[in-house]
């Protein structure tokens, strides 16, 4: 009798836990910033070719809100406006050099000319060389910023927006095909798999 | 004698040291061989950029039978055989030189991955068999081309 009763309990208890496990989490602002970044997520890979760095990071919706507006801690706001952040999908992609030996800009370059040259096509060309790789199409990078930074940094970062018509898409690829870094296509797998949401 | 409870834990750890020493100096290193022919052929990168100097060529002979035609009907054609000779040295060399790119970034690609992949699986060593002798004899146990090749795929599709 008592190993029936518990038996019962056992079931009642998977019943009431089994559709909790299905809910996604919700972490604090710093820990959703923590967790975004950590590489073993997915939303965050590197990858090094041919001497240069890739840090591939996507921004969710819910995350690039946050950056936006830092000091608000509106959560109905927050539900009006992601929306409309998540018409594109977000990523900032970091180039430097292996062990950071000489600044991005400056590497490969012989001369002040072909140093404008690199500074001008990562300015403007480079968007045309990215695509996104989405459920086997490819889409071109829609939004495309060159983050000049006054720093002594020896990386470059690049904000990158692409379209997002499918959203519950749980895997993208970035398709990188620029001379300058390799004469082979660069691809940087993202994951999106149970992305916490963001409790403020 | 208070020593004398310390004697047996100090042989201990010095027998202990001892014993891992000669592990580690008996323990033979961990190697493996992959077929270079059969991991470049299989390299899913070589098979898009083939695709590409493929297009390329294309592209070039289009260009080269327009050309042709041309000779054929304009009434001097004559006069385009060095535009056509001009052509074809140019395209001839472009696409040497896109080959050349493309395969020195492949070995450069698969040299790294394959380093990767021994830091990853703790190897001593891992030969490259060319089939020129290099390597003269090794275990099939040892022949680990089919991980290799599933490895530098994956890694060229963007997975860590």
């Amino acid at each position: 009798m008592k190993g029936r009763i518990k038996f019962l309990l056992h079931v009642l208890w998977t019943a009431l836990l089994l559709p909790l496990s299905g809910c996604e989490k919700a972490l604090n602002t710093k820990d959703y910033a923590n967790w975004i970044k950590d590489t073993d997520n997915g939303l965050r890979a590197k990858k090094k070719v041919n001497h240069h760095t890739f840090d591939l990071q996507y921004l969710p919706a819910e995350y690039v809100w946050w950056q936006r507006n830092k000091m608000m801690t509106d959560k109905e706001k927050m539900r009006e406006e992601v929306p409309a952040i998540e018409e594109l999908q977000y990523y900032t992609l970091t180039l430097g050099i292996e062990n950071d030996v000489v600044d991005f800009v400056d590497y490969g370059v012989q001369d002040h000319t072909e140093k404008q040259q690199k500074l001008y096509y990562f300015s403007y060309g480079f968007q045309q060389d990215l695509k996104l790789e989405v459920n086997g199409r490819l889409l071109p990078c829609a939004l495309f910023h060159f983050e000049r930074t006054l720093d002594l940094k020896s990386t470059r970062t690049f904000v990158l927006g692409f379209e997002n018509d499918s959203k519950d898409t749980e895997e993208t690829r970035l398709i990188i095909e620029s001379g300058w870094l390799s004469a082979i296509p660069v691809k940087i797998k993202i994951s999106k798999k149970n992305i916490p949401k963001l409790r403020l | 004698m208070s020593y004398r409870k310390w004697i047996f834990p100090i042989v201990n750890l010095i027998t202990l040291a001892f014993v891992l020493y000669i592990y580690a100096t008996i323990t033979p290193a961990k190697s493996a061989y992959f077929l270079n022919q059969a991991v470049f052929e299989a390299s899913t990168a070589r098979q898009e950029l083939e695709l590409r100097l493929g297009h390329m060529k294309t592209d070039h002979q289009k260009h080269l039978d327009s050309l042709t035609t041309l000779m054929q009907t304009v009434e001097d054609g004559s006069m385009l055989v060095e535009d056509y000779r001009e052509a074809v040295k140019e395209y001839t060399l472009q696409q040497q030189k896109l080959t050349e790119t493309y395969t020195a970034e492949l070995w450069r690609q698969i040299n790294q991955y394959v380093n990767d992949y021994g830091e990853e699986h703790d190897y001593d060593y891992i030969f490259g068999a060319t089939g020129d002798g290099s390597l003269m004899y090794a275990n099939l146990s040892r022949d680990i081309t089919d991980q290799i090749i599933t490895y530098i795929n994956k890694r060229y599709e963007g997975e860590n």
